[in-house]
């Protein structure tokens, strides 16, 4: 609209905090590729998300009790007696859903369109660290609410901790604030959750930096480097704005007419006497909850989580091919949805009992995962034919 | 961003995108006044702080000339049944005489003159007086007297000897019948 803002002096404010300046250079005026889609709309979703869990975070720390027998009757009475308690309480743990909703999605971008690619390597591995970091916080909110399902997952995670070599026990140790599960360890899951909570906004900015710094990712996966093929990112205004207006739709019906999805039974208000008939972790969990079991031992589970992870790292060294978007190389893209498919199979296989055909299956879709970024994913892209990339962004959206 | 210039030439200097920016503010505004209330109120006393905030005094068990203490919102609220010698004892005082001057009739709720009800806590430094307890001393002005520091009150709370330069408080409420008060 104003297009003679640079040529008008900046006020008394802006003179000495020129916020402005700043917003117009980093944000709305930044060059961005002109062909971005809706799903480039997901890092500022994570930024709403991450903004709503904070400050329905730091609300519900003026109430929550840490301790061992006070947490879950603290949330309870949160929940019920203070004013709009019930909706600050779901804010934050159905904020958990909306941001690991986003976060996964955007995952699936980035693989799906090689978005590690084009020297965007250490911006994969923030990102990849930032999910790694999303998860532990997490746990923690989710073992800090007290039942009995969140003191056994503490047990369980330090057993994890514990299998890790050298350092395991005393790293274990830390984590419960003492041998097992005890008086001391719920102020210090508490803290932890809200420390890292804090940090991990800092690893998002960081994260944001670094992709400030290198070539932006788009879904043709190349180099825009003409200027003609880049965009103000404020052209992306509306396309944000109606992500956002979606986000904030699904979110208001989970909050009111399944505040528990994806949640352990009961999670919300806990019982410390009952633990459901299927001990599961939070949906967003599953997944490595799964590859845990599939590890047969603890140390085994702990190997496979954390190798997974590095492998997710590791894939601008894995991927050998000449071109980055799934666009232009559908084999490749094929087995990108296929690994996510894979993904859900296993977190609903996670969910379930180990009964039945229900351990084979979290063995086969664990086995697969590691194909797909041992094997599969250096030969396909090495050998699969890849169609030719346009020299220049092919398709205009903004 | 292009475009909109050409538009605002078009529609001299009005184009869809003022509506869809006032549209915007005003959503954002209504939105942003709605979160601000619902977090503010939320930092309110929840209900079980709240409890024993309001409740019920039926008086009919106090007889004349005694008194009882209660806790009410965390403070003890004495009650006392006057005798008709002690109402006219403390109308009868002069308003100079006072520290701080209130008339007894701003004291009492109009028509249920014979139930002082105050604020167990002196105003000087936040002891509470003594005199409800038929064992208590109740001081030389037949009220209250703060065993910490000497301060003399009359029947109806009006400090008469310092050191406290104030009267006791008197807590809200309202008479439901002539024998029941409603505390809050």
């Amino acid at each position: 609209m104003d297009n003679s803002r640079s040529d008008t002096t900046p006020g008394w404010f802006e003179a000495r905090l020129p916020l402005c300046a700043a917003w117009h250079r980093h944000w709305s005026e930044h060059p961005v590729p002109a062909n971005l889609t809706f799903v480039w709309s997901f890092g500022v979703l994570v930024a709403v998300a991450l903004g709503v869990l904070a400050v329905s975070g730091i609300w519900l720390g003026f109430a929550y009790v840490p301790t061992t027998h006070g947490a879950a009757a603290s949330i309870e009475q949160y929940t019920r007696e203070v004013n709009f308690g019930w909706l600050i309480h779901d804010l934050h743990l159905d904020g958990t859903t909306m941001l690991f909703g986003v976060v996964y999605i955007e995952l699936f971008r980035g693989l799906y369109y090689g978005s590690y690619r084009n020297g965007r390597d250490l911006v994969w591995i923030i990102e990849v660290f930032r999910f790694f970091v999303f998860l532990a916080v997490g746990f923690c909110g989710f073992a800090m609410t007290g039942g009995a399902l969140a003191q056994a997952s503490l047990t369980v995670m330090a057993a994890h901790i514990a299998a890790i070599p050298i350092f395991g026990d005393g790293l274990s140790q830390w984590f419960l604030a003492g041998f097992v599960v005890g008086p001391a360890t719920a102020p210090r899951i508490a803290m932890l959750h809200e420390a890292i909570g804090v940090l991990v906004i800092l690893i998002a900015l960081l994260g944001y930096a670094a992709s400030r710094a290198a070539k932006p990712a788009n879904p043709d996966g190349i180099a825009v480097t003409d200027a003609g093929d880049m965009v103000p990112q404020s052209a992306y205004a509306g396309k944000v704005f109606s992500a956002f207006i979606i986000f904030a739709f699904i979110f208001a019906l989970i909050i009111t007419f399944a505040p528990d999805l994806g949640q352990p039974a009961g999670m919300s208000l806990t019982d410390p006497l009952s633990i459901p008939v299927r001990p599961a972790p939070p949906w967003y969990l599953l997944g490595f909850h799964g590859l845990a079991r599939a590890g047969m031992s603890v140390g085994g589970g702990t190997l496979l989580t954390v190798a997974a992870l590095i492998l997710l790292g590791a894939l601008p060294w894995l991927d050998q091919g000449k071109v980055a978007s799934g666009r232009y190389r559908p084999v490749y893209a094929g087995f990108v949805i296929l690994l996510a498919i894979d993904w859900i199979v296993l977190s609903v296989a996670a969910a379930e009992p180990a009964v039945g055909a229900w351990p084979v299956v979290i063995d086969i879709t664990t086995i697969w995962l590691f194909v797909h970024f041992i094997i599969i994913t250096p030969l396909v892209t090495m050998l699969a034919p890849e169609h030719a990339v346009p020299a220049r962004i092919a398709r205009r959206i903004a | 961003m292009a475009g909109s210039g050409d538009m605002a030439v078009e529609h001299g200097g009005e184009d869809r995108r003022d509506f869809l920016k006032i549209l915007f503010g005003a959503t954002a505004a209504v939105g942003g006044a709605a979160i601000v209330w619902s977090f503010g109120s939320a930092l309110e006393p929840g209900e079980s702080a709240k409890d024993g905030a309001v409740f019920d005094v039926d008086l009919s068990p106090i007889e004349a000339n005694s008194g009882i203490s209660l806790r009410w919102r965390g403070k003890p609220v004495f009650i006392r049944h006057l005798t008709a010698g002690q109402v006219s004892a403390v109308e009868a005082t002069p308003m100079k005489d006072l520290i701080d001057p209130v008339a007894v009739k701003d004291r009492l709720k109009p028509g249920h003159s014979q139930y002082a009800v105050v604020v167990g806590v002196c105003p000087h430094r936040g002891c509470v007086p003594v005199g409800n307890k038929p064992t208590d001393p109740r001081g030389p002005y037949d009220g209250w007297l703060c065993p910490c520091h000497g301060a003399a009150f009359d029947a109806v709370g009006r400090v008469r000897r310092g050191p406290a330069q104030q009267n006791l408080d008197i807590p809200p409420y309202r008479f439901i019948s002539d024998t029941l008060i409603r505390l809050g």
